[in-house]
């Protein structure tokens, strides 16, 4: 097993204030609200 | 999902070790109750080692299983204890003691409750247990087995795994990680017992000098501040006591017990850490030469069988070794730890910056004036003080004083071993303590020859600190008056103090205190930047729909608080590296093939901070991937 190369969605967390991978990505706060 | 209640098969090991040690105390009419707990600890080890590899060989490691080992065990013990065969003849006479002595025994008491308390509140913290000895316990108790799996972090594979097979029964029972801290803890009550019986038996050192010996122990501060971590420098500690009893006593009374016991302590040593070797050789080698001396030709067939007990209990890690990495000790020296030269000046420039770990003071100008004077001293010897022939970091620097379990020196303790064996050279003494000596300065220095310098070696030096508890306490009540010793005992007592309250790690005052900070706090702080973006991304992979999650992290990056963060494996979530690309690559999943619907990443950025040495800037981050339906379960 590799862990596959064809990611859907790539979300990413962090202290750092530019996090962003790709134009996808949502923010950590955007995703706290969500669960929240 | 397991029912909570289950939990308390956790007191099974516990009793079943009590059980032994009331059957060993039962038969030892002759002997100290402290040799009975030697004896059933070392009895409860080999049975630990013994169920871990046979449960693992058939991928049966669970709850139930470890469950019915101990309650057989227990259960037998019991029997035994209930046979007629046993008679009780321990005497618990408790012994008269002055007011300075009780003064002594009460304040070890407390530390020892005052550190099992914090082992036993505080979740496990320390740095390495995150990234590879906590981790490793986890990965066992999902793939069933203590095989070998793909993973970043090697040191998950070769390293000796002997204390967190004790770990990981715990966590089995429990359900938890609450008693993982106990083992060391243990480990230190353990120390102190069985360092007085060496004092008492092995050197001769009346109440007093057993009590310091007790003292010594209980004080140590990279003791107390290891004691409650899930580090294994003080499991080998122990085991090491127990290896120097037993084998000093072989060398007066080579019986079959003796020599069993013996091999058995050694083979757990080193089953705990490789340290073993070089703190054990020196007292094996003094022991079985004076024995051989006096008792050629009878000897043979008991040495022949401790190998074999010696090489039985470290067979299992060993052969997975060996079959990985091509060596018993897996990559051990040649993963950077080992020196590359073993000239006289480069040894004795590893015994300078060695002691000089134990030397720091809260005075900085101290520490400067201290860091100066190896300097000037290695300008003399004509050596290289950063040589990375014998250095594991890139510079040499001596750790700024702290409370800390990977960097706090034990200066006090230092400088009465030093005292201790100076006064061996200079006054005409025992036989016996100066073989006792020789056999701690040998292990230093093997220890000088065979490692290189790291600024985390006062850890390391751990078990010789113990080691040495039994000589610093004969030979300070030996040549001082009772209140020279019992004053000594005070102040080394007093002085632990800020040790076991202000642990950096798991504080028990003040505002960080273990007492009010949250327990999912604690795991991280060691590496409290960490935090945000492991909660971040546990809290997102819990909102989705998948429980196949992949891990991409670095070597030495936490993993353990991700298993925490995901439901401490009681979650239906499978966890395993992936993309690795290491020698462990190689091997199949334990638990079968594997697909992700997820992969969590570390990615760790490090800068160095200008003007300020050793001190890095990290830019934090941690990836989700998602694919297939976990992504379509987020739409």
């Amino acid at each position: 097993m590799t862990g596959g190369e064809d990611w859907d969605r790539i979300f990413t967390f962090g202290t750092s204030a530019d996090v962003r991978v790709n134009d996808r990505l949502q923010t950590e706060s955007e995703i706290h609200l969500g669960n929240e | 999902m397991t029912p909570e209640w289950m939990s308390v098969a956790v007191a099974l090991p516990l009793l079943a070790f009590t059980l032994i040690f009331l059957k060993l105390c039962g038969r030892a009419s002759e002997n100290d109750w402290r040799r009975s707990f030697l004896e059933a600890a070392v009895t409860w080890g080999i049975l630990l080692t013994t169920a871990t590899e046979v449960l693992s060989f058939f991928g049966s490691l669970s709850l139930a299983s470890v469950m019915a080992f101990w309650l057989l065990v227990s259960l037998a013990a019991m029997a035994l204890f209930l046979s007629r065969k046993s008679k009780w003849n321990a005497s618990w006479k408790i012994p008269e003691f002055s007011l300075v002595s009780a003064v002594l025994l009460i304040g070890v008491i407390l530390i020892v409750l005052a550190v099992g308390t914090i082992a036993l509140l505080a979740p496990p913290n320390n740095y390495d247990s995150m990234t590879y000895h906590m981790s490793r316990v986890v990965h066992w108790i999902q793939n069933r087995t203590v095989s070998f799996y793909p993973t970043h972090n090697i040191r998950q594979l070769f390293q000796s795994p002997g204390a967190e097979y004790a770990i990981l029964h715990l966590q089995l029972l429990s359900l938890s990680d609450r008693f993982a801290n106990l083992v060391q803890w243990f480990s230190m009550l353990g120390g102190i017992i069985g360092a007085t019986l060496i004092a008492k038996q092995q050197l001769g050192a009346n109440q007093t000098g057993q009590l310091i010996a007790a003292v010594f122990v209980a004080t140590i501060p990279m003791g107390i501040l290891q004691a409650s971590s899930t580090q294994n420098d003080y499991v080998l500690s122990f085991w090491l006591i127990c290896f120097v009893y037993f084998i000093e006593q072989f060398r007066n009374d080579p019986s079959w017990r003796n020599a069993i016991s013996a091999a058995a302590s050694l083979g757990l040593s080193i089953l705990t850490k490789p340290g073993a070797y070089v703190y054990a050789f020196p007292f094996l080698l003094i022991s079985v030469l004076l024995a051989l001396a006096v008792r050629r030709a009878k000897l043979w067939p008991k040495l022949a069988v401790a190998t074999a007990i010696v090489a039985a209990i470290n067979f299992g890690h060993s052969f997975r070794n060996l079959d990985l990495f091509g060596s018993p000790l897996g990559p051990g020296l040649k993963y950077g730890y080992g020196n590359e030269t073993f000239a006289l000046p480069s040894i004795g420039s590893n015994v300078v910056r060695n002691l000089s770990l134990h030397l720091t003071t809260p005075s900085d100008r101290l520490n400067h004036l201290g860091e100066r004077a190896v300097r000037f001293l290695h300008a003399r010897l004509g050596v290289d003080i950063d040589d990375r022939r014998t250095t594991y970091t890139s510079k040499f620097y001596i750790p700024s004083f702290s409370i800390h379990e990977d960097t706090a020196g034990n200066p006090l303790h230092l400088l009465l071993i030093g005292f201790s064996l100076f006064s061996l050279v200079t006054n005409r003494h025992r036989l016996q303590w100066l073989l006792f000596g020789a056999a701690i300065v040998a292990g230093f220095l093997l220890f000088n020859i065979v490692l290189k310098w790291q600024p985390w070696h006062s850890r390391l030096q751990l078990p010789l600190f113990v080691l040495s508890a039994p000589l610093v306490g004969a030979v300070v009540s030996g040549i001082s008056r009772w209140g020279i010793s019992g004053a000594m005992g005070i102040v080394l007592v007093l002085s632990a103090i800020p040790w076991v309250c202000f642990n950096t790690a798991r504080p028990l005052v003040g505002t960080e205190s273990i007492l009010k900070k949250g327990r999912v706090n604690q795991y991280f702080v060691n590496w409290p930047d960490l935090k945000e973006a492991y909660l971040g991304a546990t809290r997102f992979l819990h909102s989705v729909d998948c429980h196949n999650v992949g891990l991409v992290i670095g070597a030495d990056h936490y993993e353990y608080p991700f298993w925490i963060l995901l439901g401490n494996g009681r979650q239906p979530i499978r966890l395993e590296h992936v993309r690795v690309k290491d020698l462990s690559s190689r091997i199949s999943y334990p638990r079968g093939a594997f697909e992700p619907c997820a992969v969590l990443s570390n990615d760790i950025a490090a800068t160095a901070v200008p003007g300020r040495p050793n001190q890095w800037k990290y830019q934090i981050q941690v990836n989700v991937r998602l694919k297939g339906e976990a992504s379509e379960a987020r739409e």
